[in-house]
């Protein structure tokens, strides 16, 4: 298939579809509107994109990036026509059906950008393809926040990818990797993301970020660094390391 | 009004001593340039400065070199705000040799773009375009910064619509100024100081412009006044406000009811 975006009328009939599901519609795919002229334009005629079931938003970012490298498309992270066509090519992935057929597609900003900053990272394509370009060099240091599956995005991504201060921050999502990722099971570790009341864990964590952001310029230290300033209470994460 | 205690040690950069400008290079790419004073600081010679600029979709980090001798180690280019001008800098210096400990730090400070130093003073409310889906116009309150509104960049008349189109001042002005007089008074319980803090300054310019406007009183420092009093005080600033502005009148003429 070539890579596409929705034009205005492919948006709000991708917005309508949304709606349906909700409403209990069962959709098949490959949704009709992807390859439908009334719907889309083409973003370059000759670069093709496969329609494939992803397991984790980091090999969906993966692919869909090693794509959209090739497509030089400007400014590519604001364009809305592109990440909805996106979503609904990929629907199976982020949006999959269970064993009756019915998906539930949630909150529209997760399949078709929104304006809003709190929702940049909330776009199930559009938010691990931007965390995986912030960290392209060394991206198993993001696993925590790109091992989960593309519909299910969870608290770690909810906690550290929704302040651009946290996410653009490489040691800080080092160091969440380093206390809270196990990479025998590819998860995160048990328990790490409990409620906050929890000693060290991920709320706390973040919440300690805020008072050591008055103290320290956290980007220009190291994972390690950050790591050895944290309190007492993260050990039971720092000897998991 | 409200005090704010330090307990970090953490000195703050008086914004006197940040003068930041904006170019555009000939890609019309945003650019900027930063004179830092620190003479009256103390800090180590060696201690490290470095510049963050952000909005709310992007954050850029630029090293600018040591307290002694504060200059840009690289490009300046501001890439990553295309399309925006509503962004802000951050002046942090750090000390180097001790975990990265923050000596002083200034942030959400505005800059004066070099198409803007003709302007006299500085505006009590910063217009800027940015997409903002089917919603027209927003209104923003920047941390210690005038309030900020944003209309769609779909409209291409833009910031121009603020600024000279009278229909669009007539309708939108008195819903604003209603929102940042209850954003300072009531949302935020300000109560105007006598030396106020650096980061309310831009409260004590929307009280003394409301205050002044013709037919209006001054809060004053001190007044104690009850909470249904600031709300009639807020609805007197609307009022004198649209008085002034002649919007109604404004109104009938774009609808062609009067000439």
């Amino acid at each position: 298939m070539l890579l596409s975006r929705f034009n205005s009328t492919g948006i709000i009939a991708f917005q309508n579809l949304l709606q349906n599901i909700r409403d209990g519609m069962i959709v098949r795919s490959p949704l009709e509107i992807i390859d439908d002229s009334t719907f889309i334009e083409r973003v370059n005629n000759n670069l093709e994109i496969t329609i494939q079931l992803f397991q984790t938003r980091h090999d969906m970012a993966s692919y869909i990036n090693s794509v959209l490298v090739k497509s030089l498309i400007k400014d590519d992270l604001m364009d809305v026509g592109l990440w909805s066509w996106l979503s609904a090519v990929y629907i199976d992935s982020v949006c999959p059906p269970d064993d009756v057929g019915q998906r539930n597609p949630e909150k529209d900003y997760r399949h078709i950008p929104s304006n809003d900053w709190r929702n940049f990272y909330r776009h199930l394509i559009r938010g691990p393809v931007r965390i995986l370009r912030l960290f392209i060099e060394n991206p198993e240091t993001a696993a925590i926040v790109l091992c989960q599956h593309p519909a299910s995005p969870g608290d770690f991504v909810e906690q550290l990818a929704a302040r651009q201060e946290r996410i653009t921050n490489t040691s800080i999502i080092a160091a969440a990797n380093k206390l809270y990722y196990d990479k025998k099971s590819k998860k995160p570790k048990k328990g790490a993301s409990a409620n906050w009341h929890k000693p060290g864990t991920l709320r706390r964590f973040t919440s300690l970020l805020d008072q050591l952001d008055l103290t320290y310029d956290l980007y220009s230290m190291t994972e390690d660094e950050l790591i050895n300033i944290l309190p007492n209470e993260f050990r039971l994460f720092i000897e998991q390391v | 009004m409200r005090r704010r205690f330090n307990y970090t040690g953490r000195k703050k950069i008086n914004q006197k001593d940040i003068a930041i400008s904006i170019t555009r290079n000939e890609n019309d790419l945003h650019k900027f340039n930063i004179d830092l004073d620190f003479k009256e600081y103390k800090f180590p010679d060696n201690a490290k400065v470095w510049v963050e600029v952000y909005d709310r979709n992007a954050i850029m980090r630029f090293p600018y070199g040591i307290v002694a001798s504060p200059k840009a180690e690289s490009s300046t280019t501001l890439d990553a705000f295309i399309g925006s001008d509503s962004y802000y800098f951050r002046v942090k210096v750090v000390d180097s040799e001790r975990n990265a400990k923050l000596f002083a730090s200034a942030d959400a400070i505005s800059p004066v773009r070099q198409d803007e130093l003709d302007d006299s003073g500085k505006s009590l409310l910063r217009v800027t375009t940015r997409a903002l889906g089917p919603v027209p116009w927003t209104l923003e309150f920047p941390n210690s910064d005038y309030p900020l509104l944003v209309i769609n960049n779909e409209i291409e008349a833009g910031k121009s619509l603020a600024r000279s189109n009278s229909f669009f001042q007539a309708l939108i002005f008195p819903s604003l100024i209603k929102q940042i007089l209850t954003k300072i008074l009531i949302e935020d319980e300000y109560k105007p100081g006598s030396e106020p803090d650096p980061d309310d300054m831009w409260k004590e310019g929307w009280l003394e412009f409301s205050g002044s406007l013709p037919g209006n009183t001054r809060l004053k420092p001190g007044d104690d006044i009850s909470e249904e009093q600031v709300e009639k005080w807020i609805d007197d600033s609307v009022e004198v406000f649209c008085k002034k502005l002649n919007a109604v009148r404004k109104i009938k003429i774009e609808l062609k009811e009067i000439e």
